[in-house]
């Protein structure tokens, strides 16, 4: 007799994180620490160990259709040792080639030897993180590169054969005007990426930018005027052919970032490194952030420090529904069944629309994207 | 067989706080080997968590000692702790009604304060005898000459008739307890030969033995089998035990004229007891009860109720708990427009009201809301009738209304002489009027004044302390009513009156608290995804408005990786926020809202 074991994770993705930077930006609340050639050897070796322990814990090899390195700055690693990482990562995978190996670049550390390594291990998509085009946001931001650089960069991943490029614009920079933002978008468009993400400068505890704010010396833009940044960003964007996606993502037809959209889906995946998230079967889990633990644990065979989180049928359903709705194409009507009520509220508050049998945002619920999985939440509660 | 009354002293001990009295009883409990040393901490007699934390006893425990005295004789001391604030005045005095002595204890560094004054007071009123304490003398900064002079000239008694001590140390203790037994008087026998009579002065529950009254015996005796009439309520029960407080209870074959004991029958409802109540033996039955003492009404009122309407009941019988060891707490059920079923319940001041929430939330485990403090008006009707009205949703038509009269209390106000112009101007900001100031040394004075009580509700409490560093006092006695021109003053959100927040107030200061409260409302209330006006109203005029702008945006355009358990834990958190909240037609409020209303007074 077969079982159909239905609760076998089906690991699609592998996420690698590379705490590694060689400065803190300000605005930055992403897990990093200097970057130190031996400590990053050590780092290596314990992800190989991390990765050998996951794949025991959940019993299969990912048959990883994507991969993605982040950061940090996973480019500030030497060459030899971007080489080591990927021929790791590559034992693991079950796949012959990933369909899409996503690796993050800083301008100020992209070299043409780094990308030759990577191009060779199969890696076809560069994420930049390019900021903005103007070098006094640049300075404000407390990014260690200028505009050039990315000019620069842009053309050493295009001469070593990468054509899928993304780009990362932050909007929202107070004290510089609108001009300023526009010309941004125009600059990254003109360069003709595949993908532009859109992040609004936020407020987050423990960065230098928090710090500022708490004792005065800036404040964030009004709601308003970040509201007409995304706004201006998706005017410009969507006019040059890129689709928004995502709430803060838009690529050309077809070059919607895949590892991206699987979590956001609910899909599975693996990840290492300290403060590495996963989502493997019916669990959950974050490594913590702490390098030092991470490495003592691995240097002693023992799985690095994680927060588990434990899930249901009904919490993946709910993950799905709320993060579900953050991607242009919705939810469908059957899957968000339970938050009917909920939805039909919300509909009549301007947030959400039901089109084609799928539940989607609306301009003003994009918005408030929040709002409406706050909201989303509360219904799942009631039954 | 009746016990020799001349060996029984009934006292009290009564001082302003951290003046020492519960060092003094711990070490009257020591000296008497009242607690075996294995038994004994810091402070037997304070056994409410709450109270050891907030350092004040709120509630007596009796304890019976045996004092061996010079005379070669062993006395039976019968001491009642007393609860140091003001909002306990009503247990002092049920204590003072059981007794016939008082130890005034005042610090030796301190000198006199405002709770030495309004206790001592209170106990002259009693009719007690006075033995007035220096205490602390071992304090390198006792001042014993200039403290006697402050106990002479404000509170007229010699301290020739008192001692000094350290509790700390025990230095002069013995003197003391010889000269309770020199000065106290032994309680008078019977005054009616024939008939027992006892005074309830307290009560307990005890889930396994039912209510156990605290008597205090006047006239006769009270022993196990006796049947017993509660003459007040009129309920009759069977003596199954008698006892004393040693400090625990402890059986004894009977209890005689003059002392104080505990008595266990088959009474299991708390509401069968009333405090003051006499009780009398079917074999001596007495046809006149005692005078009791003067019962002290709730002072304060407030409105509580669950912020889950699901736990209605759970708070109901907590408050029912809650009321058996405090007599002096009410409550009756009530419904509010804003906050749907809840009670109203009435409070000695303001410390009392914030003890009992605190009790619900740590003890019981509730979560509730209460409204804003409100004290008792007397309103008089054009038609000649008078109403009391202790919350303003129930005030009756602006039409109807011929005027208003409020309470007013006394305050006797201790503070340095550098702080009398700021204090001044507070009492003057509060309506008050500063009747007299007497100096109580070269650094002190103590001002005697006039204020309404809702006043002082809020938080006069909190600014007598930071004007004056900490250093004034104050305690105050009630007055009666004077007439008032008060409003009532009302809070509109969203266009709706929200009667939780409603508060009556004195038209000239209607306006500024109006603008306060619509502040403090507009900085906790979260944005809505339509535009919130908060306006405070007198009689439908709008005269203060605050605008909450709508929710336009709430999304983080940002990358969080793949760490969606962190993203949807933060989502958690702010969906379990929204569910704590109240709604109030379309808006919901958080609990903040009502304590940071609170905090607006004055
Ligand atoms: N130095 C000294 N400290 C004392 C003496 N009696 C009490 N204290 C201290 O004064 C503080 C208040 O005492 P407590 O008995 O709690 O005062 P209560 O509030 O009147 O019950 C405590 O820290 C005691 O240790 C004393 O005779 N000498
Ligand atoms: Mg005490």
């Amino acid at each position: 007799m077969k079982f159909i074991k239905t609760d076998i994770p089906r690991v699609t993705g592998l996420y690698v994180h590379i705490p590694f930077c060689d400065g803190k930006c300000d605005y930055c609340a992403f897990y990093s620490v200097p970057y130190d050639a031996v400590l990053a050897d050590r780092l290596l070796a314990a992800l190989e160990k991390e990765l050998v322990l996951s794949v025991k814990e959940i019993g299969v090899a990912p048959a990883a259709a994507t991969i993605y390195i982040g950061g940090g700055t996973p480019s500030i690693l030497s060459s030899a040792q971007l080489e080591r990482l990927c021929d790791v990562l590559k034992s693991f995978v079950s796949v012959s080639a990933p369909v899409e190996w996503t690796v993050e670049m800083n301008p100020g550390s992209v070299t043409a030897e780094k990308l030759a390594v990577l191009v060779r291990a199969g890696v076809n998509r560069i994420s930049l993180g390019a900021q903005s085009f103007h070098d006094g946001v640049l300075k404000l931001l407390g990014r260690r590169h200028s505009v050039a650089d990315i000019y620069r960069s842009v053309e050493r991943i295009r001469l070593a054969g990468v054509t899928n490029i993304g780009l990362d614009l932050i909007a929202g920079v107070p004290g510089f005007g609108e001009d300023v933002w526009q010309d941004t978008l125009e600059q990254a468009i003109a360069l003709a990426p595949r993908h532009v993400s859109v992040y609004a400068l936020t407020d987050e505890e423990g960065t230098r930018l928090n710090q500022a704010i708490g004792r005065g010396d800036t404040e964030l833009l009004s709601d308003e005027a970040q509201l007409a940044a995304l706004d201006a960003a998706e005017t410009v964007l969507t006019a040059a052919g890129y689709g928004r996606y995502e709430i803060s993502n838009y690529a050309q037809p077809g070059f919607e970032c895949r590892h991206h959209c699987e979590c956001w889906r609910g899909g599975e995946y693996l990840g290492i490194g300290p403060a590495a998230a996963s989502h493997a079967g019916m669990e959950r889990w974050t490594n913590q952030p702490d390098l030092a633990g991470y490495l003592e644990a691995l240097e002693q065979d023992r799985p690095p420090p994680r927060d588990r989180d434990p899930l249901t049928p009904a919490l993946k359903t709910m993950e799905q529904i709320v993060f579900g709705m953050r991607m242009a194409e919705g939810i469908s009507a059957e899957t968000a069944a339970s938050c009917e009520a909920v939805l039909g509220r919300l509909q009549a508050e301007g947030l959400v629309d039901l089109r084609n049998r799928c539940w989607m945002l609306t301009p003003r619920g994009r918005h408030l994207a929040d709002y409406v999985a706050v909201e989303l939440l509360g219904a799942v509660d009631q039954q | 067989m009746d016990t020799d009354l001349s060996l029984i002293r009934n006292f009290c001990i009564i001082a302003h706080i951290d003046h020492g009295k519960s060092t003094l009883a711990d070490r009257m409990l020591q000296i008497t080997h009242t607690v075996v040393a294995r038994d004994f901490r810091d402070q037997v007699l304070d056994s409410m968590d709450l109270e050891r934390e907030r350092g004040i006893t709120i509630k007596c425990h009796p304890v019976t000692m045996i004092y061996p005295a010079a005379d070669g004789r062993s006395y039976a001391f019968n001491l009642l702790d007393t609860p140091g604030h003001v909002d306990f005045t009503y247990e002092v005095s049920r204590s003072m009604a059981a007794c016939e002595g008082a130890l005034l204890v005042v610090d030796a560094a301190q000198g006199v304060e405002a709770q030495t004054v309004a206790n001592a007071y209170l106990a002259m009123e009693n009719n007690l005898k006075i033995i007035p304490v220096i205490n602390k003398i071992d304090l390198p900064t006792a001042n014993i000459q200039d403290i006697t002079r402050q106990i002479e000239e404000v509170l007229g008694l010699g301290m020739e008739e008192g001692c000094a001590i350290s509790a700390k140390t025990g230095q002069g203790i013995r003197e003391l307890m010889e000269l309770i037994v020199l000065s106290i008087p032994p309680p008078r026998s019977a005054r009616e030969m024939g008939v027992t009579r006892a005074l309830v002065f307290d009560s307990v529950f005890d889930p396994f033995r039912g209510v156990v009254p605290y008597i205090r015996i006047m006239d006769g005796q009270v022993k196990a089998g006796d049947k017993i009439r509660f003459m007040g309520t009129g309920i009759t029960t069977e003596v199954k035990e008698v006892g004393v407080f040693s400090p625990k209870l402890t059986p004894v074959p009977v209890l005689n004229t003059g002392q104080v004991g505990y008595l266990i029958g088959t009474i299991k409802d708390p509401r069968d007891i009333r405090i003051g109540d006499t009780v009398t033996t079917g074999e001596r039955p007495a046809k006149e009860s005692l005078p009791g003492f003067k019962k002290i009404l709730p002072m304060v009122f407030s409105g509580i109720y669950p912020v889950n309407t699901a736990d209605y009941e759970k708070l109901k019988s907590s408050l029912d708990r809650l009321s058996l060891n405090d007599s002096a707490f009410t409550y009756q059920s009530e419904a509010s427009t804003a906050l749907g079923f809840g009670f109203r319940c009435g409070f000695l001041g303001l410390l009392h009201l914030e003890i009992v929430q605190e009790r619900l939330r740590r003890e019981h485990d509730v979560e509730i809301i209460s409204t804003y403090p409100a004290v008792v008006y007397h309103i008089y009707l054009k038609d000649g009738t008078m109403i009391q009205v202790d919350n303003p949703a129930r005030m009756p038509e602006q039409t109807k209304i011929d005027h208003i009269e409020e309470p007013i209390i006394r305050a006797f106000i201790i503070c340095q002489n550098e702080q009398i112009s700021d204090l001044m101007k507070l009492i003057m900001e509060r309506r008050g009027t500063v009747e007299k100031t007497d100096s109580l040394d070269t650094r002190r004075v103590m001002m005697t004044c006039t204020m309404p009580l809702n006043e002082i509700v809020i938080d006069f409490y909190d600014y007598l302390k930071s004007i004056s560093h900490g250093y004034a006092s104050m305690d105050y006695e009630h007055t009666g009513h004077v007439p008032s021109d008060l409003v009532k003053l009302d809070i509109l959100l969203n266009g709706e009156p929200v009667d939780a927040f409603s508060c009556l107030i004195h038209r000239d200061k209607a306006e500024a608290r109006g603008r306060q409260m619509c502040k403090a409302l507009k900085e906790v209330i979260p944005q809505h995804l339509f535009v919130i006006p908060v306006q405070a109203a007198i009689n439908k005029t709008i005269i203060a408005r605050e605008t909450i702008r709508p929710l336009r945006k709430d999304v983080t355009a940002k990358c969080y990786g793949g760490d969606i358990s962190r993203k949807r834990k933060l989502l958690e958190r702010q969906k379990e926020g929204k569910k704590k909240m109240k709604q109030f037609g379309k808006v919901n409020v958080p609990q903040e809202a009502f304590i940071s209303v609170m905090k607006t007074g004055g």
